[in-house]
């Protein structure tokens, strides 16, 4: 299922904040599942700068996070995933 | 250089009649009223109220990555714009477009956004709130999208002067034209102030239509003895305009002229019209023309069904054109389309422009019995033809005084 290359199965996901940073991606954003890689950058999935910081605030919200402005330094997809992972993982520690 | 002719080369519209300028001008002229009854606030405060929503589909226009830094209200301006510079076969001529100017009118900007971004606020008590707010609520948003969607390198101006915002655009457009300034403008104005706590507002000011028996349609009746206000609404409509010389080089298919605007201020009262400023505006803008009442045959009112302004502005039209006044059709489209406040004046042009174009003058919808102080032709019910119409006028009056009349000319060598 290359449309959906990070769901193509379920249990090879890791757990995480990816699939529901990718739902976001792909409902709200309206970013074409079959684009989405760990390696695009949030350019390359059509988000400007102003868009980018939507999305920060949106997965603030939905992880009930709070990314720090120097940690907003994320080019690619992984890297955006990978941050807040960290968080959330800093959370439940 | 002297005077240069400004032609009139593309249209576009997005309003409670659709998107499509034909169809838009035939609805109207049939008198088919596109207001309608819709529930408005919430809990204790919700009410059923006769608004003029723009029946259009955003998703044909915008993607959703494009809609986070839009309000509805460039949305609407962008849509409009892309229709105009389409039908002046503008579409992709960077070559033209990157020496235009884009100018605008809005009122209150992002509306719904405000709202939105007060309302988080004030709940949530917190001060983490959207990035993206303030680039939506300016004012000059719609202006700006234009420019930036359509390499618009010239002047990106916007003017909020209440319901005469977008007739001001269109007039100083018309100026930095005629007088060398630029050789195009994409000019109009936008306007999306549906949310809840601003209809409310409007509401408090008695100058909101109230239902009418026989229905929202029934329920916006300019120059009527039962008249009760206008029918709040939302839209975008952008013209192109263009010097003669830019136009007929390109081979451009011009749908009108622009020949005069004037423009003045009360200098009286916040909301309250005068009978005096009207007819400054009128009269600057007849001047500016260079022609005589009697070669007017239309005039488009800004008459938006409250008990004053509808007088008002039938004194100063009788002041401004003697004994003319009588043999004028006047009508008031705002009976069908609502108010558009910030777009209204551009869209009521756009539609004063089709009106001399085919010869054919929409009506004053739901006038069926005049108030006594409102004696003027105003074509009720459906429209007329007039096939030697050449000049017609249209009026915006808007909150603080600010007037502008502007005078077209049908096509004719």
């Amino acid at each position: 299922m290359a449309a959906f290359p990070l769901l193509s199965n379920p249990k090879e996901v890791p757990v995480g904040s990816q699939p529901q940073i990718v739902e976001v991606l792909v409902q709200k954003y309206g970013v074409d599942a079959g684009k989405v890689s760990l390696d695009a950058t949030l350019a390359d999935l059509g988000l400007d700068s102003l868009s980018v910081a939507e999305l920060v605030f949106d997965i603030e919200d939905l992880f009930g996070i709070e990314v720090k402005a120097d940690d907003a330094e994320f080019k690619t997809l992984g890297e955006a995933i990978a941050l807040v992972d960290r968080y959330l993982a800093a959370k439940g520690a | 250089m002297g005077r240069r002719r400004v032609l009139v080369t593309g249209m576009g519209f997005v309003t409670p009649h659709g998107d499509q300028a034909d169809r838009i001008f035939e609805r109207v002229y049939a008198g088919e009223s596109a207001v309608g009854l819709y529930r408005s606030g919430r809990g204790a405060a919700e009410a059923d109220v006769v608004l003029g929503k723009a029946d259009w589909n955003p998703d044909t226009y915008v993607t959703p990555i494009q809609k986070l830094a839009m309000d509805p209200v460039a949305q609407m301006a962008y849509a409009a714009a892309r229709h105009a510079l389409a039908q002046a076969g503008l579409t992709g001529r960077a070559d033209l477009l990157s020496s235009a100017g884009v100018y605008m009118g809005c009122g209150l900007g992002g509306a719904a956004t405000y709202e939105q971004g007060y309302e988080s606020y004030f709940t949530k008590n917190s001060r983490r709130q959207k990035p993206t707010i303030v680039p939506r609520v300016m004012p000059n948003a719609p202006a700006a999208h234009i420019s930036m969607a359509f390499g618009i390198r010239g002047p990106s101006l916007t003017y909020s002067v209440a319901c005469t915002s977008s007739a001001a655009a269109l007039g100083e457009a018309y100026r930095a034209i005629r007088d060398g300034y630029l050789e195009c403008v994409v000019a109009g104005g936008a306007e999306a102030m549906l949310a809840e706590a601003v209809v409310i507002a409007w509401e408090s000011m008695g100058v909101i239509a109230k239902l009418h028996p026989d229905g929202p349609a029934a329920s916006v009746r300019p120059f009527d003895a039962a008249r009760t206000g206008f029918a709040l609404a939302e839209g975008a409509a952008v013209l192109i305009l263009e010097s003669e010389e830019r136009a007929r080089e390109r081979g451009a298919v011009p749908l009108g002229e622009i020949v005069g605007y004037g423009s003045s201020s009360d200098a009286h009262n916040l909301t309250q019209p005068s009978r005096e400023g009207q007819a400054h505006a009128m009269r600057a803008a007849l001047a500016d023309a260079g022609v005589p009442p009697e070669a007017v045959g239309y005039i488009n009112a800004h008459a938006t069904a409250t008990k004053v302004g509808d007088v008002v502005e039938v004194q100063a039209v009788k002041d401004t054109f003697g004994a003319q006044a009588s043999r004028l059709a006047v009508s008031s489209t705002k009976s069908m389309h609502g108010h558009l406040v910030g777009a209204a004046g551009a869209l009521e042009l756009g539609l004063t422009l089709m009106a001399v174009a085919r010869g054919r003058i929409p009506p004053t919808a739901n006038l069926t019995q005049p108030d006594a102080e409102c004696d003027l032709d105003f074509v009720p019910g459906r429209g007329r033809e007039a096939p030697e119409l050449e000049y017609a006028l249209s009026n915006s009056f808007g909150f603080g005084g600010s007037n502008a009349s502007l005078v077209v000319r049908r096509i004719v060598d």
